[in-house]
């Protein structure tokens, strides 16, 4: 399910005594069946932005379209659109209500689909999507731990079969352990079951390994989007914009700044890691030292 | 002199033994960073220190043991700080907000916009004090939170995760603006957190798993059992990790917690 924005402004509390601008003038398409990563410093308009495409917040001006929907146009059924477009929140765990886990997850299809009479059927299937067993069903939710919640909270989006899954620092408080199985959750999310997926976040180590391409923003504007090796190899440029820089990248380019030597594209720790023992095999931070002086 | 000390804490939640007979001191004007994985027992012990949970233990803050008749005292001098400040916010604007605790403990105007323009300054967040602090972003909210909590001038400042939404380029202003606090002003900070990058700053890390204390101790000796601390889950600060796996091809022999320092070590 494509997102596209066009022209869209957003201002809080417009016309008011305390406007406050918090998107302007943002264009950007992104594809279906892709990871999405939407990063910026605090307060550049990352969280806005997710509450427009939820439809939640109203833009001041500009066109969103989602899929087949044209948001708050007149032929819009937010009903359906509800369906389709699945949100997980920050701390989504907060807002557990039911006594089991079961009954947690399903709530949003008794609601949708009041007439299914397979409801448990599907709730095992979507908590089997997550990785938690039957054993979970009759679980009390406020007793899993940090990452387990997490699971539960992102089934009971899933449960109504969204094409897009829009998630909110989903990795916020979430141990190491936990937040790997939840990297492995989304890509399966995107590979097996063909889902978009929009991750708006701070945690670039993360985003870097799983994502597909990246939107930047500062200050409520689009500073770039792309792929995410064009995007996130230009570290001046995210600097400048106060975004933040994964950890590989950010020491590849200090080993660029120190010695010439570029290391070229590293998707992960380990890759850096033989990269630099094979440059320092190869003597070739040496070579490099020796070269500058003569350039 | 230990400014807070917890001796034989058993607690429970239902038949769940959180801890059991758990013991931990701090000493005056230190900073302590407490780590640990979801559920290793960090938030619960924060509730007990902020005498929202019952507990059986002997615990003494100040030199006063921590029961209902000193938990108001004790309250007073300590900053708490939680991971989601939305629940807390009670005015129109950060600059009320600012104000709010010192007008009800009846401080001049004078005096409380006078601290006001001091704290906002060191936080850099003297933009917001007009704004509703329900429009700010997460991690602005987790600044005005912090700047409220340094406004009584605490004693303890306990943060439970209370920097998860800062950004990785501001995290480092903000925890130098806690040390600038830790060392002139001898606040004791104790920080609850899975981020261990704040070891940098800390002067002791103790590692919680389960309700027991598996390790304690300075960095960068503690990173030694960093093994340990991936094993239950705690994520190990980049620099380090990218350390311990140049130090198993002997590119270098000791672990660093700064990218540029690591790799003035790997190139010379």
């Amino acid at each position: 399910m494509q997102v596209e924005f066009k022209n869209v402004s957003f201002y809080y509390n417009y016309n008011m005594k305390d406007e406050k601008k918090a998107l302007s003038d943002i264009n950007m398409y992104l594809q279906s069946n892709l990871i999405h990563g939407i990063i910026g410093s605090i307060g550049s308009g990352k969280s806005t932005m997710l509450e427009l495409m939820n439809g939640i917040t109203m833009p001041t001006s500009g066109e969103i379209t989602i899929g087949k929907y044209e948001l708050f146009k007149k032929s819009f059924k937010f009903n359906k659109f509800r369906y389709d477009v699945g949100l997980v929140y920050q701390f989504p765990e907060k807002q557990f209500f039911c006594n089991s886990v079961g009954e947690e997850v399903a709530f949003a299809e008794k609601i949708f689909n009041p007439k299914n009479k397979n409801i448990k059927t599907k709730v095992v299937k979507v908590l089997k999507m997550v990785g938690l067993d039957k054993t979970y069903l009759k679980r009390n939710p406020s007793m899993l731990n940090g990452g387990e919640k997490r699971r539960v909270a992102i089934a009971s989006v899933l449960i109504s079969n969204p094409k897009l899954l829009i998630l909110d620092e989903p990795t916020i408080g979430l141990d190491n352990n936990s937040k790997k199985n939840l990297m492995d959750l989304l890509r399966i999310l995107k590979e097996k079951y063909l889902k978009t997926i929009i991750i708006v976040t701070h945690d670039v180590d993360m985003l870097y390994e799983i994502v597909d391409n990246v939107v930047v923003l500062n200050k409520g504007k689009i500073v770039v989007q792309g792929n995410k090796l064009d995007v996130f190899s230009n570290v001046d440029l995210l600097d400048k914009n106060n975004a933040p820089v994964p950890s590989v990248i950010r020491t590849e380019k200090i080993i660029y700044d120190k010695t010439g030597v570029d290391l070229g594209y590293l998707p992960n720790m380990n890759s850096l890691v033989r990269a630099i023992k094979s440059a320092i095999e190869k003597n070739k931070f040496e070579d490099q030292k020796k070269a500058v002086p003569y350039e | 002199m230990d400014i807070l000390s917890i001796k034989n804490l058993t607690f429970r939640y239902n038949d769940k033994f959180i801890f059991d007979n758990f013991n931990l001191s701090i000493e005056r004007g230190s900073w302590v960073t407490i780590a640990g994985s979801n559920g290793a027992g960090k938030t619960t012990l924060v509730k007990i220190l902020a005498g929202l949970e019952k507990s059986y233990s002997n615990i003494t803050i100040f030199g006063l043991p921590l029961n209902k008749k000193n938990v108001y005292d004790i309250r007073e001098k300590i900053g708490f700080l939680f991971d989601t400040p939305d629940n807390f916010f009670a005015c129109e604007t950060v600059e009320d907000e600012l104000a709010f605790s010192l007008e009800n403990m009846a401080v001049a105007p004078k005096t409380i916009r006078k601290k006001i323009k001091e704290v906002s300054q060191k936080l850099n967040i003297d933009s917001l004090l007009k704004e509703n602090p329900s429009n700010l972003s997460g991690g602005e909210k987790q600044k005005v939170a912090l700047a409220c909590a340094l406004m009584l001038e605490p004693r303890i400042l306990i943060l439970d995760d209370a920097l998860l939404m800062i950004d990785v380029n501001e995290r480092d202003d903000i925890l130098k603006l806690l040390k600038e606090y830790n060392e002139g002003k001898r606040v004791t900070i104790i920080s609850f957190t899975h981020d261990l990058y704040e070891a940098k700053y800390s002067d002791r890390l103790v590692v919680l798993n389960e309700g027991i204390i598996i390790i304690d101790g300075k960095f960068p000796w503690v990173f030694n059992e960093e093994r340990v601390m991936r094993k239950i889950g705690l994520e190990v600060p980049f620099a380090v990790e990218l350390s311990q796996k140049l130090k198993v091809y002997k590119i270098i022999d000791t672990l660093e917690l700064d990218l540029e320092r690591l790799v003035s070590l790997v190139c010379k």
